[in-house]
């Protein structure tokens, strides 16, 4: 059902339904005819023309022919300005996210404390103009560590969401492209999704022993399946269509077809998926820190400095109250923007 | 219709034994003895031997899989390292607790999502839709645990904040752990809701005459629904893997409980059960929210599901 | 005075891009017992028209001005349960697409059963269920009484369409409102259901506005026509009078790109597209694709004039020669329209 309504889609995206059965049924004759530019998008069929022989410009032109919007950039940034200029939401979460991750990455310029420093005569101090966050049971400056755990909160959401989307990419594309491996791929994701995400990660972190590296190749391991149940889907739907059907007919090869053809009709969707995956693996990490399968002292994170907090939660409300904030306005702004994208980028799904 | 559940019955059946072999597969390769973790630094060769051999502790992996899935079908689970006692005595003992968790924390999440993502719906773009769609959102972008701590805090002296002897003692951990799914089904809801305003026969519907209240509660709900009931379905699954962290936080001896004990006392036997255990529950719990939208849904309902 | 009287009505949608008048000084009347058409290529606004009347115009469009008065009641005015009581009682209406128009969830013979307990407090459960059974064998149905309890999934589109008209006829209703009721259906199912259409006006006295692009419906079905083109009604009369002389271009057009079997003339096609809505011509809204356009068409809009008793026509061709004054130019002018020249002569003594 999924695959059909992403076919449905991507065919009006195109505009025309027909244009599909065109496509197919004039395969030839477009590459026959041929006078010039290819350069700009083309609406409609009787507007593609390309040099005769040139087979990746006339797969390329035929592409553009089906999938092309009215009147609408597809690039990212014409996307992104889209996004700046009809969501304000996003537009702040945008610019948020980018002060946000500035002032992690100057942490060290920014910290009034050195976050590692143990000071018991201040110890469990509520905020104040000498520390606006308070300090923790040791006396340390939580604002300072805040900034600085946002560090290993940042990079968890990062590292593991990049080499998961490569990962589950490859096999959404090889499950949705080689018959012979649909199943067996998708088996595959299907156990590893049957697993509650945070025990199976518990499992692994187990496995391997408990440290923030290990955090990486945990969520890794966890968050392929999702992306490439979409890849697949996707992919199964454009295989189908005339562009990659001609691609086929002229002999290029599966995995120039994967890589030209079909990767890069995925990515807008891609792109909305990693900003939305970003925050899914901040807030697992969190969880397997407050279970003690995650960030390691001294080495400190968001969900880290949360669950140490557990036995002052009504003593000393402040040492939960800032890092939970911090994960808050970060996965929040996330989601803003991962909703924005998708909403430019996929306008059937505005409502 | 019976020809789609056997179907659909017989695919679980892979990906069950694909879950024992993965988590059973994963912990063999952790390193330690397991002799060591259950009787400690001093102990006889012979009974350590004695006892290798009949945990088939000496076997390579593979004998010890099919030994495992054995026994596990004939409701065995072998022994705790640190409880002495079977493994599947422990989890019946616990997950009753578990279970009750979810059912009241599904509970409220759809009491709570449900009518706040139809409210949503219909007044779309109101302060009451911003004000239940903000609320939804900070509900899925904030730990769990967050919450729970908050929570702790503000009603310590109000209500039982931790451990699990009477019914109020599951009210704070109930919404902690439905509140995220309270946030999901009502952003759920709404979006299947005002998808479903735009088709067709909501229009035959107020063509028919029939007033707006009417044509939501008669032609938009049904339909708008079904995402929603697989989706509830589904929850299980979050739920019992949040349980995971509610357990922990207040207290409760559940299966999640359960879980982190048995990795922080390195207790194989024990986690390999109850993982396994969540699992299979969760597995059930998609069955069960396929097969119920099969019997909401006419289309596959009459068809026999394609 | 008429059973329903359109008046002047103005429809807008407020879109980001701009103000689209999709209906614009429309004005239709229809008596009892009347079958009349309203004709126009899709998105002239002749759906817009009904759903005006039907009150189910959705937002960001709404009737700016103008009035709509059914059976002496204000439409645009009556309370939401007043037109509860019309909708679906007094006035019903026929989709163009019986797929989904019906619910999917629910029994075809249920759907329609609401309609009339809806509308009829008073009559029991059974007596619904078997004025439903006896309707759908009204409509056609065969084995009704089976169909009753069929899911609409479970039936074909003909079936579904009739389906729907019983529910339309469910209530005896004065006005039938036909949007496209065969467009979506086969051309051998298009004849019965016309056919099943007139014999229920026929039995019934109601009067029926059927919407439609199609001339040959209305040749067959209507005895009065609209004709409509970028929200405007272009031309109006009997049909047998439009028929017999054709006097707007644009009708014109609609005639001649329709197949005829003894013509071995190259098929005709009104040049051009409908003009965006966002961005009408200045003058006459047909003027950029008219064959027969002059400076005059550019720079202002005609009026709706009559040339002929109860036959109106918005075009210069006509209302220059009853001006009197370039009767030998209009002559000229007028001498290539298809059928002009007939018209042209009443036109002028017409007024």
């Amino acid at each position: 059902m999924e695959a059909n309504r992403t076919k449905e889609e991507l065919l009006e995206r195109g505009g025309k339904k027909p244009v599909r059965e065109k496509a197919v049924s004039e395969g030839i004759s477009i590459t026959e005819a041929g006078n010039g530019e290819t350069g700009r998008r083309p609406r409609r069929l009787a507007d593609v023309a390309v040099p005769a022989f040139d087979r990746r410009a006339a797969v390329k032109a035929m592409e553009e022919a089906v999938l092309s919007r009215k009147e609408e950039d597809d690039s990212f940034l014409a996307v992104c300005k889209r996004m700046f200029r009809n969501n304000k939401v996003a537009a702040a979460s945008a610019v948020i996210l980018v002060i946000y991750v500035l002032m992690i990455l100057f942490a060290n310029v920014i910290a009034p404390y050195d976050p590692a420093v143990v000071n018991l005569m201040e110890r469990l101090q509520p905020p104040s103009m000498a520390h606006i966050c308070g300090t923790d049971e040791l006396g340390r400056d939580i604002f300072s560590r805040i900034l600085y755990g946002g560090r290993v909160s940042l990079l968890v959401g990062l590292v593991p969401t990049s080499i998961s989307m490569v990962i589950g990419i490859i096999m959404g594309l090889l499950s949705g492209y080689i018959r012979g491996l649909d199943a067996l791929i998708m088996r595959l994701a299907d156990i590893v999704l049957a697993f509650p995400s945070i025990v199976l990660a518990m499992v692994v972190m187990y496995t391997l022993g408990a440290s923030t590296f290990n955090i990486f190749i945990a969520l890794s391991i966890i968050g392929w399946a999702g992306t490439a149940r979409i890849v697949r889907s996707q992919t199964l739907s454009l295989r189908e269509m005339g562009f990659v059907e001609a691609a086929r007919s002229m002999g290029v090869s599966r995995t120039k077809i994967m890589a030209r053809h079909i990767l890069p009709n995925c990515l807008p969707s891609l792109i909305v998926l990693f900003t939305l995956n970003i925050p899914d693996a901040i807030l697992s990490e969190s969880n397997l820190s407050f279970l003690g399968v995650g960030a390691q002292p001294p080495d400190t994170s968001w969900g880290l400095m949360v669950s140490q907090a557990k036995g002052f939660a009504i003593s000393s409300p402040w040492m939960m109250i800032f890092p939970s904030l911090a994960i808050l306005i970060m996965v929040l702004s996330l989601n803003f923007l991962g909703d924005g994208l998708r909403d430019e980028i996929d306008p059937h799904l505005k409502k | 219709m019976i020809k789609y559940v056997t179907k659909r019955i017989l695919i679980t059946i892979p990906i069950l034994i694909g879950v024992v072999y993965l988590i059973f597969v994963m912990l063999s390769v952790v390193p330690g003895d397991p002799i060591t973790v259950m009787m400690g630094e001093k102990v006889k060769p012979d009974v350590i031997e004695n006892l290798m051999e009949r945990m088939h502790l000496n076997d390579p992996w593979y004998v010890r899989f099919v030994w495992y899935i054995r026994d596990a079908l004939r409701g065995d689970f072998g022994e705790s390292y640190k409880l002495h006692r079977s493994v599947s005595s422990v989890i019946a003992n616990a997950f009753p607790k578990t279970l009750m968790l979810a059912v009241t924390a599904a509970c409220f999440s759809w009491i709570i999502g449900i009518p706040a993502g139809i409210l949503s719906a219909v007044k779309k773009n109101s302060i009451i839709d911003r004000l239940f769609m903000g609320f939804a959102l900070c509900g899925v972008s904030v730990p769990a645990f967050s919450v729970g701590m908050l929570l702790q805090n503000l009603f310590n002296g109000i209500l039982p904040v931790s451990g699990f002897s009477s019914p109020r003692h599951l009210i704070l951990p109930a919404v902690v752990l439905g509140w995220g799914a309270a946030g999901t089904i009502a952003r759920l809801t709404r979006s299947s809701l005002l998808e479903v305003l735009e088709e067709d026969y909501i229009r035959t519907a107020r063509a028919k005459g029939l007033m707006p209240l009417r044509v939501i509660v008669t032609h938009a709900l049904q339909n708008s629904l079904l995402p929603v009931i697989t989706m509830m379905a589904i929850q299980v699954s979050s739920l019992l893997s949040g349980a995971v962290i509610t357990e922990t936080l207040f207290s409760i001896p559940g299966i999640g409980r359960l879980t982190v004990d048995a990795i922080n006392t390195r207790d194989m036997p024990l986690l390999q059960g109850t993982v396994i255990f969540t699992t299979a529950i969760i597995i059930l719990g998609n069955l069960v929210a396929d097969i119920l939208y099969s019997v909401v849904d006419p289309r596959i309902r009459v068809e026999g599901g394609k | 005075m008429s059973l329903l009287e359109i008046k002047n009505l103005e429809t807008s949608f407020f879109t980001h891009e701009g103000v689209v008048r999709a209906v614009d000084d429309v004005t239709i009347l229809i008596d009892e017992n009347e079958r009349v058409g309203i004709v126009g290529e899709s998105g002239c606004g002749k759906s817009m028209t009904a759903m005006s009347l039907m009150g189910l115009i959705k937002k960001p469009g709404r009737v700016v001005s103008g009035s709509i008065t059914f059976n002496g009641k204000d439409m645009l005015a009556v309370s939401q349960r007043e037109k509860s009581k019309i909708l679906g009682n007094e006035i019903s209406m026929i989709f163009q697409e019986p797929m989904t128009s019906l619910n999917p969830v629910i029994t075809v013979g249920k759907q329609v059963k609401e309609a009339i307990t809806f509308h009829q407090k008073d009559i029991s459960a059974e007596e619904a269920k078997r004025r439903v059974i006896q309707l759908f064998e009204e409509v056609g149905i065969p084995d009704a009484a089976k169909r009753y309890s069929a899911y609409p999934h479970q039936l074909s589109g003909g079936l579904r369409q009739r389906v729907m008209i019983a529910m339309a006829m469910a209530c005896r209703p004065k006005l039938l409102i036909a949007d496209e009721p065969t467009t979506a259906l086969d051309v051998t199912i298009e004849a019965q259901i016309l056919q099943l259409m007139k014999k229920l006006q026929d039995e019934t006295g109601m009067s029926v506005m059927m919407i439609t692009h199609n001339l040959g419906v209305v040749a067959q079905f209507c005895t009065r026509m609209y004709v409509m083109y970028a929200g405007r009604i272009m031309e109006s009369g009997t049909v047998s009078e439009v028929f017999k002389n054709i006097a707007h271009p644009y009708t014109d057009g609609l005639m001649r790109s329709i197949p005829k079997l003894e013509s071995r003339e190259r098929l005709y096609n009104i040049k051009g597209l409908v003009p965006n809505m966002l961005d009408l011509p200045k003058g006459c809204r047909f003027c950029q694709r008219c064959e027969y356009s002059k400076a005059r068409c550019f720079e202002e809009e005609p009026e709706l004039v009559k040339i002929a008793p109860g036959h109106f026509v918005r075009c210069f061709l006509y209302t220059d020669c009853a001006d009197q004054k370039g009767k030998s130019a209009c002559a000229e002018n007028g001498g290539s329209a298809a059928s002009a020249p007939n018209t042209q002569a009443e036109g002028g003594t017409g007024r």
